[in-house]
């Protein structure tokens, strides 16, 4: 169990060393913040990449398996997350940036003891999470229910209300914080009691149960329908639209429950411009791992066209966030001017981003996403004019056409199976 | 008759950091079976993504059918068909979808082979590729590429993953694909022992180069295992001659009857000659040592 730990912490060193500079970071600058659920993240990515299956013939118990898991990313993860939590609240109190009323005692316990049911929480969640693509519709189901509160326990503008509302020393302790603080005892038992589970539940294969295609053959005809191009701008731009909108119902809907109708426009959540920006990019970057590119290039398409399907992601992304920014209440009213260029500079960026992904490889892809997620917010923040941003968006939306129409006739990088921590996204029998 | 190549490859290169492909010269005839045999990182899967279009050489040129790979793109990928194991159809859900989708850029899609090649490969439309084995993942990027009925089909790792009956069946499919003669197969795989029952024709490529090249059954007759005791020194550079092993004075090597006879070997002072016949895979294994 203690080499299992152990292991576990070296190979995640890196995850370690992120987490505890960004936890004393916020202390230093008192941004109300709740870290400590990165192990979870990890341990899907291990799971996805089959790492328990080939634990299993090792000779560990079920249990030790389970309580070395459990440890992990429950009680582990907050303690050594609030270590340099307090060294930054130490740091704060020593040479200060910002002065209000800071309990440090209080505040470091605050953090240990949310961060500890936070984790508790998204371990059990962790459990209904599948290692592969769902195929059934339970599993469908089954995903998009654990995905969307998965995604929302980690991430999210409900993260930023709940961490913001927290008390600043004990005498702000209102009503409802007493219930937040005693339910943490119970997902902390639930998810003990929950964790030889888990350990079941991640050994199963990542693919669903091979069937035996030499025996079961049928002759139910689905071949009619939509075919190439136009079957695949259907299912590309559905998809993509798809994904939108469920990130929108989800937020929108959390939204509404955490702020108990304050914000009554329907589209409140998606509002949130830096979030809806941030996440079009991150789609655009993300498409590039979906979209098998071989498939596509070895099709009798000229290359100037395969770049202009390509093209085609950032367009949805930045159209779909114009509309989705909306000031209006209705999806359906036109978007405003301002609308308008936050949807270009999504356009421009997302191109660029595409690029850049396919020609990215190893941990450079990864750098590609952090590029997508604080592009956004970086930019927004540092209060630069929306014409200027435009202006850098169609530049660097130019390079990116260019980019992408270069390295599809010329760079072999785009064509190399798109790993990510080990896993095939369209292929997980690598994993 | 037309007599040009299926395939004509002359002075391809392409250099990486730590790998060079080529100077390459390569010429498949139309209507056979043509196996690329190489160990791992020889550069077989680059040489059939440049084909493709997948990167680009830094000399040399590539024609299938007569159409250039760079102008004719197009062209080409009308007229060639292909299947590797990093083609991905999950995104597409189904294996009936994945099927319209490249139907719709497939004029010629025969829709009765198509049929015939479900049964015969025992895949139906409605299951899902994600639960699809590896091996039945093989087998649906097979039928796509071969379900057009291209002039030239290129298959990169075809049989891997493929049960006894799946391969079977497979090399069933590309036998009666090029008895018509005017169509050609170019195989790329490990499994030797397949591709020397099936192909007509073979290259052996190693660290970028051609090692050897031609008809399979002249090829494997062209060579000879001999035992021998010399020097080793003395036998180096003696054309057409690859030492496979040397132990004190006792020598094992693979003899090219076009370059070298036992005659000219017992002139350079080799003594108590044995030769004996080679498979394919014994000669692959020399060359590629």
């Amino acid at each position: 169990m203690k080499h299992l730990i152990l292991n576990f912490m070296r190979r995640w060193w890196w995850m370690y060393v992120l987490i505890a500079f960004f936890s004393a970071g916020s202390a230093y600058l008192r941004i109300p913040t709740l870290l400590g659920t990165f192990a979870l993240i990890c341990m899907q990515l291990d799971a996805q990449r089959g790492f328990f299956r080939a634990l299993r013939p090792l000779p560990l118990s079920n249990k030790e398996q389970s309580n070395a898991l459990w440890i992990i990313a429950v009680p582990l993860t907050p303690l050594l997350a609030v270590i340099p939590f307090t060294i930054g609240a130490l740091a704060s109190r020593a040479k200060p940036l910002i002065t209000h009323s800071y309990n440090l005692p209080f505040q470091c316990a605050l953090q240990a003891w949310l961060t500890l049911g936070y984790c508790a929480l998204g371990f059990m969640l962790f459990m209904f999470l599948l290692n592969r693509r769902p195929v059934t519709f339970r599993e469908i189901l089954q995903q998009a229910f654990a995905g969307a509160l998965w995604g929302t326990v980690f991430a999210g503008p409900q993260l930023q209300i709940l961490v913001s509302n927290l008390p600043k020393a004990p005498s702000g302790i209102l009503p409802w914080h007493w219930v937040l603080f005693s339910v943490v005892p119970i997902f902390v038992l639930g998810s003990f009691l929950a964790a030889p589970n888990i350990v079941h539940c991640k050994l199963q294969r990542n693919t669903g149960g091979t069937t035996n295609s030499q025996i079961k053959t049928d002759h139910k005809n689905n071949l009619h329908g939509l075919t190439g191009l136009p079957l695949f701008l259907v299912t590309l731009i559905g998809q993509i639209l798809g994904i939108i909108l469920l990130i929108t119902v989800v937020q929108h809907g959390i939204w509404s429950l955490t702020t108990r109708g304050l914000e009554k426009a329907p589209l409140a959540a998606i509002r949130n411009t830096v979030m809806m920006v941030t996440v079009s990019m991150l789609l655009c970057t993300r498409c590039a791992d979906l979209l098998n590119l071989r498939s596509l290039r070895i099709l009798p398409i000229r290359t100037g066209a395969l770049v202009a399907l390509l093209a085609i992601i950032p367009v949805i992304g930045g159209i779909s966030s114009a509309f989705l920014m909306n000031r209006s209440n209705t999806f359906l009213s036109l978007p405003s001017a301002t609308e308008l260029e936050f949807g270009g500079i999504v356009i421009g960026f997302g191109t660029f981003l595409l690029a850049l992904n396919f020609q990215a490889s190893g941990g450079w892809r990864i750098a590609v996403l952090m590029l997508a997620a604080t592009a956004a917010p970086a930019t927004l923040a540092a209060g630069i004019s929306l014409h200027i941003l435009l202006a850098g968006a169609s530049v660097l939306g130019l390079l990116g056409y260019c980019g992408l129409y270069y390295g599809l006739k010329r760079s072999h990088s785009f064509y190399q199976s798109r790993q990510m921590f080990g896993i095939d996204p369209n292929n997980p029998m690598s994993a | 008759m037309n007599t040009q190549p299926a395939i004509e490859i002359s002075g391809l290169e392409k250099r990486y950091p730590k790998f060079t492909l080529g100077p390459l010269n390569l010429s498949v005839p139309k209507g056979s079976i043509y196996g690329l045999i190489g160990p791992n990182g020889a550069g077989k899967t680059t040489l059939i993504d440049l084909i493709f279009g997948m990167g680009a050489p830094h000399a040399g040129t590539i024609k299938v059918c007569g159409f250039d790979h760079t102008t004719d793109e197009v062209a080409l990928k009308n007229h060639a068909g292909y299947f590797g194991p990093d083609l991905s159809y999950v995104v597409w859900g189904d294996v009936g979808r994945a099927i319209r989708f490249v139907k719709g850029f497939r004029p010629t899609w025969d829709d009765a082979y198509c049929q015939h090649l479900l049964e015969t490969l025992g895949i139906a439309t409605s299951e899902k590729i994600a639960t699809l084995s590896f091996g039945g993942r093989t087998k649906l990027g097979l039928l796509l590429a071969l379900a057009w009925k291209p002039q030239v089909l290129i298959l990169d790792e075809p049989t891997t993953g493929l049960d006894a009956h799946s391969k079977q069946a497979v090399f069933s499919e590309l036998l009666a694909i090029v008895r018509d003669e005017e169509r050609t197969v170019l195989i790329s795989s490990h499994q030797l022992s397949d591709l020397e029952r099936f192909t007509d024709h073979v290259g052996i490529l190693h660290k970028g180069r051609l090692l050897a090249e031609g008809a399979t059954a002249e090829l494997v007759e062209r060579h000879m295992q001999v035992e021998f005791t010399c020097e080793r020194t003395v036998l180096e550079n003696v054309p057409g001659l690859t030492i496979a092993e040397h132990n004190e004075n006792r020598c094992r090597a693979i003899l090219d009857t076009d370059l070298c006879s036992l005659e000219i070997l017992e002139q350079h002072g080799a003594c108590e000659v044995r030769s004996q016949p080679l498979t394919l895979e014994e000669l692959f294994l020399v060359l590629t040592k």
